[in-house]
This record gives structure tokens, sequence and C-alpha cells, in this order.
């Protein structure tokens, strides 16, 4: 456990999602007690207002195909979303053909719209895994983590996901099983080799749960291999969805504690026998928690935003998806019923 | 003398043994008819669990014996229950009757399993569940030493039992300090019965 990141050290006040002061921490519970003694008079309990932010990633938008990035940017703001997340890749003008111009335009245009840019995600880790047995791929994808990191720093987000290695990637047939010790040792040479490409931009490394790359199965797992670094700069990027098939996101996240830097809600339904991409859901279309999820975020202290992540942007009407999952969001987070 | 590992001198000998015939096969490809290499031998001992017989309800525990010794197999690996002849209604003259026949008809019995640890998990949230499971993997412990064999499958916890509708979810870090506690318990009994606890990965999911 790395001190300094479950208290309130003034190096967090600034740019982490924790350390909301502590009257406001005080607030929030006694308003929480006082809503129960309401609950005892027989009225319906006002829901507890949680402090996250509301945040989508693009890949919910039929993006680039039906939509342009400003498109995108202006439906989450109008659907009254806090931030949108983006995902850096080989071919659009989030990838390695723009440069520090074209990022700072569309940082203006995010900026103009009124929209904050909450994190960077990207699917590269899958082809260029940072553990893959072939070193043409691992140098890759360190040369691609440092590039996304960049781009965050240029569209001004301290947010960078990353994939820290795979044992197995199951829906890739190109991909050759890692032995858990190897992927672990090249793992920790990776992230190590980024910090200080990270401190230099003043990002964050934010390591996400997979589970499906048969790496870093447990929270135990996670904080050992986060606090192994010794550095602020790297953290968890939490996914709810990712580990429900046989773990409960309101068990790990008390663990993750201060640790969690980012966060994706994703649906999960226990009751499908599909175990896919597909398997995702639509916010509160399935079997998680979402009360004791939330609460638990609360518990540590988490103050930063919630995004949701979801591959198919519906065919028909896209927008519906945005505008249902803001509503859902609202809901959740006690603005709205 | 225990353990399924042999010492330095038998594995530098096997390996010797394998090079030589590594390259005689290597010799055998050559030739321009090909032969099959030769495989490698492994010392493996051959067994197989009592859950792939139908039994009880159609085979006796002596029949399946008879069967797996017939089929070539070295040992036999049978489950502890609530109900069957391997449960806690036999006790060390019952035990003792069914290692005799193993012996006489020239099988061995190379480890104890059991489901009932998914019914009563060490790590379960109910501490009658938790003492209940302890109780029965001590049961087991002996059951084994007392057929002659050394080998106890131990299920250490569980987050989760997905095909279990009764089962309460653990956070990971309750189940890992409870699954700690009640391995460590277990301990002076394997000790004292020359038993090894053996913890079974299960991923579904601890």
């Amino acid at each position: 456990m790395m001190a300094g990141i479950t208290t309130c050290s003034p190096r967090f006040i600034m740019s982490g999602p924790y350390c909301p002061d502590r009257r406001q921490l005080f607030a929030l519970s006694a308003g929480f007690v006082g809503m129960q003694t309401t609950a005892a008079d027989q009225k319906p309990a006002p829901r507890k207002r949680y402090p996250f932010k509301k945040s989508i990633n693009l890949w919910a938008f039929p993006y680039p195909e039906k939509m342009s990035l400003e498109a995108c940017m202006k439906l989450a703001k109008e659907a009254g979303f806090d931030g949108i997340e983006l995902n850096y890749d080989l071919e659009s003008e989030l990838s390695p053909k723009s440069g520090p111009k074209e990022f700072a335009a569309i940082r203006r245009m995010a900026e103009k719209i009124g929209i904050n840019i909450s994190g960077m995600c990207s699917f590269l880790f899958w082809p260029y895994p940072l553990t893959s047995n072939d070193p043409a791929k691992r140098s890759r994808g360190l040369e691609l983590a440092g590039k996304i990191a960049e781009a965050a720093a240029e569209l001004g987000t301290e947010n960078v996901l990353v994939v820290p290695g795979a044992v197995c990637i199951p829906w890739r047939t190109d991909h050759e099983p890692v032995r858990n010790d190897v992927c672990d040792k090249r793992a920790r040479e990776a992230i190590r080799s980024l910090i200080p490409a990270a401190e230099k931009l003043k990002v964050y490394l934010n390591m996400e749960n997979i589970f499906f790359n048969g790496y870093l199965l447990s929270p135990g797992e996670m904080n050992d291999f986060v606090d192994s670094f010794k550095s602020d700069r790297v953290r968890v990027h939490f996914d709810t969805g990712n580990i429900m098939e046989y773990q409960y996101p309101e068990h790990w996240i008390p663990q993750l504690g201060g640790r969690i830097k980012n966060v994706h809600l994703k649906e999960w339904s226990k009751k499908g026998t599909d175990h896919s991409l597909e398997s995702f859901r639509p916010l509160l279309d399935g079997t998680t928690n979402w009360p004791a999820v939330l609460e638990a975020f609360d518990q540590t202290g988490y103050k930063g935003y919630l995004t949701f992540e979801y591959f198919h942007p519906y065919m028909h009407y896209p927008e519906a998806l945005v505008h249902q999952t803001a509503d859902s969001l609202d809901r959740m987070l006690g603005i709205k019923g | 003398m225990s353990g399924p590992y042999p010492d330095r001198r038998e594995l530098l000998a096997s390996s010797v043994v394998f090079g030589a015939s590594a390259l005689g096969a290597t010799a055998a490809t050559a030739q321009p008819k090909v032969a099959d290499k030769p495989r490698k031998k492994y010392p493996f001992k051959k067994s197989i669990n009592l859950w792939a017989f139908p039994y009880p309800e159609k085979m006796s525990l002596e029949t399946c014996m008879k069967l797996a010794k017939e089929a070539g197999f070295d040992g036999i690996e049978l489950n502890y229950d609530l109900d069957s002849e391997l449960s806690p209604k036999s006790g060390p003259k019952e035990f003792a009757a069914i290692r005799r026949m193993a012996e006489t008809i020239g099988i061995n019995v190379s480890g104890m399993c059991s489901f009932l640890f998914w019914p009563y998990p060490l790590t379960s949230n109910d501490p009658m569940k938790r003492s209940r499971g302890l109780e029965l993997a001590g049961k087991i412990a002996e059951c084994a030493a007392e057929l002659g064999t050394e080998n106890v499958l131990v299920v250490p916890g569980a987050v989760c039992i997905p095909w279990r509708t009764d089962h309460e979810p653990v956070p990971n870090d309750v189940c890992d300090k409870r699954a700690r506690e009640a391995i460590k318990s277990l301990i002076p009994a394997a000790e004292k019965l020359k038993v090894y606890l053996n913890i079974e990965n299960i991923f579904l999911k601890f």
C-alpha cells in the first residue's frame, strides 16, 4: 500500500479523483444518516447524491462511420455527460496520424462544446501486447503506449488506460500464449519503462483489470502489481464488468481503494451463457449490484469519472443509447428520481 | 521417499536414456522409409477417478476397481461423500476392508477427492458451514490414511460457486484470510496422519 494515496496528500488534490475535503465527506455521510430516519417515516427515501462525474466512451457512438467526433461530443454534452472518453487507434484522427497541432484542435473543440475528455483508451494493447513473445510487437506496444500518453497530455486528460499484459487473448488467433511468470516479468519491465514519460507528461498510467487476459485476476494481485512500482503515476482503471463472470466489483473496490484513478462501468448479466463482448449490456440491464458498487466507490472517497463503456453503438437511433445511459446514470447518482 | 519427484540420480539417468533414444530417433528419420519416432517414455502412473464409473448405481466399488485394474490402471482415485461406503458412515474397520480389497485386486488408491467442499466451503460466510467443512476435511484425511493413500485433495475456498444457488459470495480478501486459517488448522492432523493436503486450482474463482 502506498502512503499518500488513500489519505489526502496535497499532490492529489489538484489532479486526482480523490480527496474531497473532509467536511464534504462528513456532510454526505450525515445526509445519509438523515435519509434513513426519513425512511422510517414511511416516506420514499430520497436517493443518495453521489459526487461522481458522468462520462461515456466513444465506442458507444457510431464513430467514425455515421458521426463525426464533433457530433459525438455534442451529443454527449446534450445528454448531460460531464466527459467523454476517447480511443486511440491507427487510422482515425486519434492516431499516430495526428500530431500536437491536431490534438490541440480537438482539445479546443471539446472546450468549446463544454465537455471534458475523461481519459484515453485503446484496443492497440491487443495486437501489440506489452508482454508478447514477439519482441517487435512488445516494442511497438511500448511505442504506442507512449504515443497514447502524449495524445492524452495534448488532449488535456491525465488518464491513460493501460493493459499491462496478456497470458491469453481469447478473441485473437494470432496471439501465442505467454507463461504467467514471463507475462508478469515483462509487464513489470514495460510499465517501469513508461513511468518517466508519464511523469514528464503529468499523466497517470491506469492498469485495467481485464480478466479475459488471464493476468492480474484478483484484487490482491492487482494491488501487488501496482504497488511494486512505488510510483504515484501507476494506478488502476477499474472496470466493473470484466470480472463479473466469477467475481464481484463491490468486493474489488474496497480492496483497490485509493489506487482507483478511473472507472469503466460495464454491465454484465450472470444469467447469460455467452462469454464474448456481446455479454456486456446497456447499463442497468444486468446483474451488477449497482447500489453496492456506487456505495463502495463512495466509501473509498472516489470523486472521478464513471465512464460507461459499450461496444455496439445502436444500429438505428444511436443517440438513444447515449440518452438512456445518461438517464440511468442520473438515477444511479441521485441526480434524478 | 514419499513425494512424486525422484532423486537427482534417477533424474540424470532418465535424461541420459532419453538423450540416447532421441539421437536414435534422428538417425531413424534419416532413413528413406520414415519410421515412427519412438515416443518418449514418461514415468507417470495412470489413475482414474471413481466419478468416471456408474458408481454406486450400476457398479460396486469392487467392480470399479477390478475394471480399472483390467484396463491397466496403476491406481484409482476415490471420492468421499455423505452417503456411500466412502463417507462418515464408514469407520476404520470398513476403510481397512476397502484397502484390503484394493490390495487383493492389485490396484492402488491414488488419492481422496470430494464434492463436499462445495456445500461446506472452508471460507463460507456461515460459520456452521465452515466448521462442518473443516470437520469433513479432517474425516477425509483420516479416511485417506486408513485407505493407504497420502493424497487428500482440498478446495481451500470459494469467492463464488457458479453452480450453487445457496452460496453467498465471499469478498476475495476475506476468502483468502479464511482459507489460510482453515488450511493452517488442518496441518497438525495431516502431519499426524502422514497425508498431504493438496490444494486444487479451481479457477471459478479463488
